[in-house]
């Protein structure tokens, strides 16, 4: 009877703790939807989080420890790569993409530009094992782990073992990953009742949700599913899109829709990085569309929009930058991690 | 406190009486050949008065080995996912469960199934570090042969197979059935010769990503196995 009841108890507790740790990190907005990422399979924890911070800050993730993920993902970009087109990797070396933003993940169910993952613990392993990206393998980044004078200690405090695995660096990756959470911005303030928009975003918004929210759609400003935004083909890079990855004609030049979230400091835009300002972007697609038989059906006409209309769409869209997630210090590198390394 | 742990030592060992009479553990062990001989990785195997081959690497999964005894389910093994790699021999090796010795055939999967696809990534045998989840693609590999041939046109020569694809169109795990006869334990030849006699390496030799080409070499791989007894 007694062990019944203190096993009961334990059980309560335990699940308690378990949904406790799970709200813990991703304390999102009620108006969010339901999160994609399965957090049974990775439950989430700040020393997580800690390490993962770690792993993406340190360089010793590639193949001659120059380039960290947040080489190409930089804190102050929201995670994106300013100034750069495409991606810049190892030795030099230049990528086909643009390197993408990274926020609010866990409601993302397909990853990279084509959608090639479908699993944000597995999605390390394309730039750490690709040629122009860090150029390394997950074996050659455990075994450097495992020689680390910190590491194997802070696996061992998350896991009660000193054992790194491929799986465990993987999903502390995208642990931290995860807890980039963007949801801050006056767009966020506006909805949580303690901001109100000015007359001239109430504007860009009406002429967002009639012409961008069908693909961009509200709270996290993007579906996540892929389409044709009718660009012309860069003839050097050729890049067919997702159609690489489903062999499927139908899905010829389609690329997954970004978010539109934070765009003042993830420019250039597009998968090719080929717009530098909004303006251009606008320009695109109320004069550029390049019609095809993948073109986007909500595209087929183009999206016809006044100077002064633009400007206001411009103006909401910067209700949708978010600062805090910007400045915010626990995204930031871990400086005494890097600076006390004994052995370097 | 004296009784209790006298009570719980007699339970554990009525439990393991219980246990031993139901079930008992044997092994499973697969041989991998070329021509019915043991295979040698890097050894240079002739396959034609001209045209020779050499195998580096081998590492494929099989899952879901379950027995069967007059139709009736038998036994299984006692891990799900088994990975053998050529290059380590304890990996030939796996544990089985059966419920008596008798069994006249056998079931497994050359792969993973769609639900352990979908998971991502995991541990132990299916811990990236196996080298067969894809890098630039999700999904595991579900069998991986590389190597050299002189029918290959391709940059030194080389052949690389990674069979894998878990989603439709190009689905490639493959379902195995083999019979047995008698009660002894069980050996499975994998022989890779009949690989090279069924694919002309000459027309297919780099398919590394899901598509028709995987879904064909897929179907060709349970003819590598058969069973043999001890």
């Amino acid at each position: 009877m007694k062990i019944k009841t203190i096993l009961v108890g334990l059980g309560i507790l335990c699940t308690a703790v378990y949904c406790g740790v799970k709200k813990n990190v991703l304390q999102t907005p009620e108006y969010f939807p339901v999160p994609h990422y399965n957090f049974n399979n990775n439950p989430t924890s700040e020393a997580k989080i800690k390490l993962g911070n770690n792993l993406f800050y340190d360089p010793l993730l590639s193949a001659n420890n120059t380039i960290s993920c947040a080489s190409c993902h930089s804190p102050y970009a929201s995670f994106a790569h300013t100034d750069h087109d495409l991606s810049h990797g190892i030795y030099d070396s230049i990528g086909t993409r643009n390197a993408p933003p990274l926020f609010n993940l866990a409601w993302q169910d397909r990853f990279m530009w084509d959608g090639a993952i479908d699993n944000l613990d597995a999605q390390a392993l394309a730039p750490i094992s690709h040629a122009t990206e860090m150029g390394s393998s997950i074996n050659e980044v455990v075994a450097k782990l495992k020689a680390h004078p910190k590491y194997p200690g802070l696996f061992k405090g998350i896991y009660k073992d000193t054992l790194i695995t491929g799986e465990r660096v993987l999903k502390v990756l995208a642990q931290f990953q995860l807890s980039l959470l963007s949801s801050d911005s006056k767009y966020d303030r506006v909805q949580k009742g303690t901001a109100s928009f000015t007359t001239k975003e109430i504007s860009g918004y009406n002429i967002f949700t009639s012409n961008c929210a069908s693909c961009h759609a509200e709270p996290l400003f993007s579906t996540f599913r892929f389409a044709n935004n009718g660009l012309e083909v860069d003839p050097i890079l050729n890049d067919i899109g997702r159609q690489k990855i489903t062999l499927n004609s139908r899905d010829s030049l389609h690329f997954k829709i970004p978010s539109l979230r934070n765009l003042k400091y993830t420019f250039p835009y597009m998968h090719d990085g080929r717009f530098n300002t909004l303006r251009e972007v606008l320009k695109h697609y109320t004069q550029k569309i390049k019609n095809s038989p993948t073109l986007s059906p909500e595209l087929k006409n183009g999206i016809s929009l006044t100077k002064n209309q633009q400007t206001d769409l411009i103006a909401f869209l910067a209700t949708l930058n978010d600062r805090d997630f910007i400045i915010s210090q626990k995204h930031q590198i871990n400086k005494s991690f890097f600076t006390n390394t004994e052995g370097n | 406190m004296r009784v209790k742990s006298t009570y719980i030592c007699l339970f554990l060992l009525l439990f393991s009486f219980l246990v031993k009479a139901q079930k008992s553990t044997d092994t499973i062990s697969f041989q991998l050949l070329f021509n019915k001989a043991p295979l040698a990785l890097g050894k240079q195997y002739s396959i034609s008065d001209k045209d020779s081959l050499t195998i580096d690497f081998l590492k494929f999964y099989i899952s879901d080995i379950t027995f069967y005894n007059k139709g009736k389910y038998a036994g299984k093994s006692i891990e799900k996912y088994h990975l053998i790699d050529a290059q380590i021999s304890n990996s030939y090796t796996t544990h089985c469960t059966l419920k008596n010795k008798e069994f006249d055939s056998i079931t497994f999967s050359i792969g993973l199934d769609s639900k352990t696809q979908e998971k991502g990534i995991q541990g132990g045998v299916l811990d990236p570090t196996s080298q067969m989840y894809w890098t630039w693609q999700n999904g595991f590999i579900n069998f991986k042969l590389e190597g050299k041939s002189s029918l290959c046109s391709t940059r030194k020569n080389r052949f690389q197979f990674h069979i894998g694809g878990f989603q439709k169109p190009y689905q490639t795990r493959q379902e195995v059935t083999l019979s047995h006869s008698g009660s002894s334990s069980l050996m499975i030849g994998v022989d890779l010769a009949t690989f090279f006699n069924a694919i002309d390496i000459s027309q297919t030799n780099t398919v590394s990503s899901p598509n028709k080409n995987a879904v064909m070499v897929s179907k060709v791989l349970p003819r590598l196995f058969s069973s043999h007894e001890n």
